[in-house]
């Protein structure tokens, strides 16, 4: 019994685990703090912005750069010192890195050429990854050759090939152009169900991260901000910098009124808001907060509701279309600036005047209120 | 990969001409390529063809005068001698280049790979630093350290070695060469190696390849232009000089350009000295196109497979 308990532990162990992973080049930090665990067959999107450590992040996880402090460890095997090439962990690079002497079919095979692998399988497991990339025709060609896609496709086929545990991609998309972006992504995704490999994917972009993943991990100036699903990240930001970073948001400051089950009060100086979202539980009375409420989730009206809790007065300052989304932007007391989202079918019941004052409407479901540090 | 930007960054130069059309252009060519152009017309071309006739004509009286006879292609040609001095220039001339490209390469690496960019720059000062003084003066102080009294064989006699000959043989001469061409070597290993990306090393380890295997399938390949025109650039030099075989290969046997002073010293044979000359141009012309068809010819059968 027990030592069936301890299998399945062993089982269920995260395959890749970060504790307090810390890197530092000279005297600054590129991450640090760092704790994470990754599980078989997860689909892990690393987002946050240009220079927060993404990368780097990776190239430990690849044995690129080794940690100045903390330990990670594969399977519950120390990994930290392990050079890259005992990793078996293949990184499909930002700008590919393929190599421009070889072949599109030598480049895959290159991978293959140190396992004892006979040069005949080599060529065929090679080429059948071409052929399932879509790219079999390929094989003769140079890389300097190829076009964007098509590159991406060789630089995945050149890791998948391995057949590794985890596969590790660095803004795989970032050079390719819109309409290539959304095809890769579903390619991508696909892939990743169909092996059930796990995928570490690192992007700016934050659309790339929630159409792919089933985990994110948001970072900001080398640490983790929050992790979780995708849909609870957009919706349940824990700070401020996630609030910001994903979706559209509205962050309003204020202090906490009172504190009762059937709701949050905060006070701010658009007046007061309630929530009835679930609070961090070290935030008692005349705590500092941030009201959050996602631009997609507030409605706009002409006339003022009954209600004067959670409403806001503001006037139209602008609007932006895209698509048939159309983002309003209006600016309340104190030059407060507030964002709502609406379908473009919604519009045509609000007559728009520049200038013109609207009342915001936040359902307390729809308002969280997160610490402000 | 740096073969295919220059080829770009020509195609584009060649369009921006072509957009402005304009004749200013030409003119800016004119006259900067002009003196150049003129330069190895006077200096090159023309000396070279003036040779090429020369091996037609014939010396009488010690008197050099203008015939069209083929004797002088026939004494060379039919001279055991002149043949065994081709095959003793192109053994030293190939052992020179070959070892000094494997002598430098572990060098060229260590300083284009393992060391911060100031490194690299000091490193390549010290290897231009012979530059500094004369051909002439390093190979007599090779004479010194190598001779049968030299320093080196002082040093192995105190171990109850040799004394070994070192000078006056091919050994002599290849350490002369070895010294006129290593700095040129290093330093086109060293442009063509630290010009490698460092992605590609990295794509490397992290595909399986440990540092010993990245050389021999990424370094090596991906500096391969660079490695080859040095070991040309060592043959071509080796292959021509007079210095090294005449002071530490004692000239006898002659390599082809001992045999070339001989025949003018011997009886004023310009014309016979010109056929050997010749011989030499050819011998190198094929070798250095056969070096740039490999090198550039990479390159073109890439671009046109796509
Ligand atoms: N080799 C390095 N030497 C010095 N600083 C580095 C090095 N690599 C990354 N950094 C620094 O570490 C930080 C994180 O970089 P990186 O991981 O590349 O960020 P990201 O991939 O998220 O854009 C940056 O401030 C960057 O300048
Ligand atoms: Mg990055």
């Amino acid at each position: 019994m027990t030592a069936d308990a301890s299998a399945t532990d062993d089982e269920n162990a995260a395959l890749l685990r970060f504790t307090n992973v810390q890197k530092k080049f000279g005297d600054s930090f590129a991450v640090r703090d760092f704790n994470l665990e990754i599980g078989r067959g997860d689909f892990v999107a690393i987002m946050g912005p240009s220079g927060c450590g993404k990368t780097t992040t990776l190239r430990m996880l690849a044995g690129l750069e080794h940690p100045t402090a903390g330990e990670i460890r594969r399977n519950g095997e120390m990994i930290n010192g392990l050079s890259p090439w005992l990793r078996r962990m293949p990184l499909v690079w930002q700008n590919y890195a393929l190599f421009p002497f070889l072949t599109v079919l030598e480049n895959v095979e290159f991978g293959l050429r140190n396992d004892k692998v006979s040069k005949i399988d080599r060529r065929r497991r090679a080429s059948e990854w071409l052929d399932r990339l879509g790219i079999g025709d390929l094989g003769h060609r140079s890389p300097t050759t190829l076009s964007g896609g098509q590159a991406q496709r060789v630089a995945l086929a050149r890791a998948l090939v391995l057949e590794p545990e985890v596969l590790l991609l660095d803004e795989p998309l970032s050079a390719l152009d819109a309409n290539m972006v959304v095809r890769m992504q579903t390619e991508i995704a696909q892939l990743q169900k169909a092996l059930g490999i796990t995928f570490v994917y690192v992007t700016h972009n934050q659309s790339e991260a929630f159409a792919m993943a089933n985990r994110v991990v948001i970072m900001n100036q080398g640490k983790i901000e929050q992790v979780g699903e995708p849909l609870e990240v957009y919706r349940l930001p824990k700070t401020r910098f996630v609030a910001e970073f994903v979706g559209t948001n509205n962050i309003i400051d204020g202090t906490i009124v009172s504190h009762s089950p059937s709701g949050v009060v905060v006070e701010t100086k658009l007046g007061q808001f309630v929530s009835t979202n679930p609070i961090d539980g070290t935030l008692g009375e005349a705590s500092r907060v941030h009201i959050i409420a996602s631009a997609d989730l507030v409605s706009v009206s002409q006339d003022r509701p009954k209600d004067s809790k959670n409403v806001v007065t503001a006037r139209l300052i602008g609007e932006s279309f895209a698509g048939t989304i159309v983002i309003l932007v209006f600016e309340a007391a104190g030059g407060q600036e507030l964002k709502v989202q609406l379908q473009q079918r919604a519009l045509q019941d609000l007559s728009l005047d520049p200038n013109q004052e609207f009342h915001l409407v936040f359902e307390p479901m729809d308002t969280l209120v997160i610490p402000s540090v | 990969m740096a073969k295919t930007k220059l080829d770009r960054a020509g195609g584009g130069a060649l369009e921006t001409g072509r957009a402005s059309g304009s004749a200013s252009r030409r003119a800016f060519i004119g006259v900067f390529g002009g003196p150049l152009v003129f330069w190895q017309g006077l200096f090159f071309v023309a000396p070279l063809i003036f040779m090429f006739v020369m091996t037609f004509w014939a010396v009488r009286n010690y008197q050099l005068s203008a015939d069209f006879t083929l004797a002088n292609w026939q004494a060379i040609l039919a001279a055991d001698y002149a043949w065994d001095a081709y095959l003793r220039s192109a053994l030293g001339a190939g052992l020179a280049a070959g070892i000094a490209t494997v002598v430098a390469f572990p060098c060229a690496y260590y300083l284009g790979l393992k060391t911060t960019p100031r490194v690299r720059i000091l490193g390549a000062c010290l290897i231009m630093a012979p530059f500094f003084t004369s051909f002439l003066v390093r190979t007599y102080t090779w004479r010194t350290m190598l001779g049968d009294e030299g320093v080196l064989n002082a040093m192995l006699g105190w171990l109850g070695l040799g004394p070994f000959q070192m000078i006056n043989n091919l050994f002599g001469s290849v350490v002369g060469y070895l010294t006129l061409v290593m700095p040129l070597v290093l330093l086109l290993q060293l442009f063509s190696i630290s010009g490698i990306d460092r992605r590609l090393i990295e794509a490397a380890h992290n595909l399986g390849c440990n540092p010993f295997q990245t050389v021999f399938r990424v370094i090596i390949p991906g500096a391969r232009n660079g490695i080859v025109l040095a070991a040309t650039f060592a043959f071509v030099l080796s292959f021509g000089d007079l210095i090294s075989p005449q002071v530490l290969g004692g000239s006898n046997p002659p390599t082809l350009s001992i045999l070339i002073v001989d025949q003018v010293r011997g009886g004023l044979q310009w014309p016979r000295a010109s056929v050997i000359a010749v011989m030499m141009v050819v011998t190198l012309g094929v070798l250095v196109s056969l070096a740039m068809a490999f090198v550039y010819g990479g390159s073109t059968k890439r671009a046109k497979r796509a």
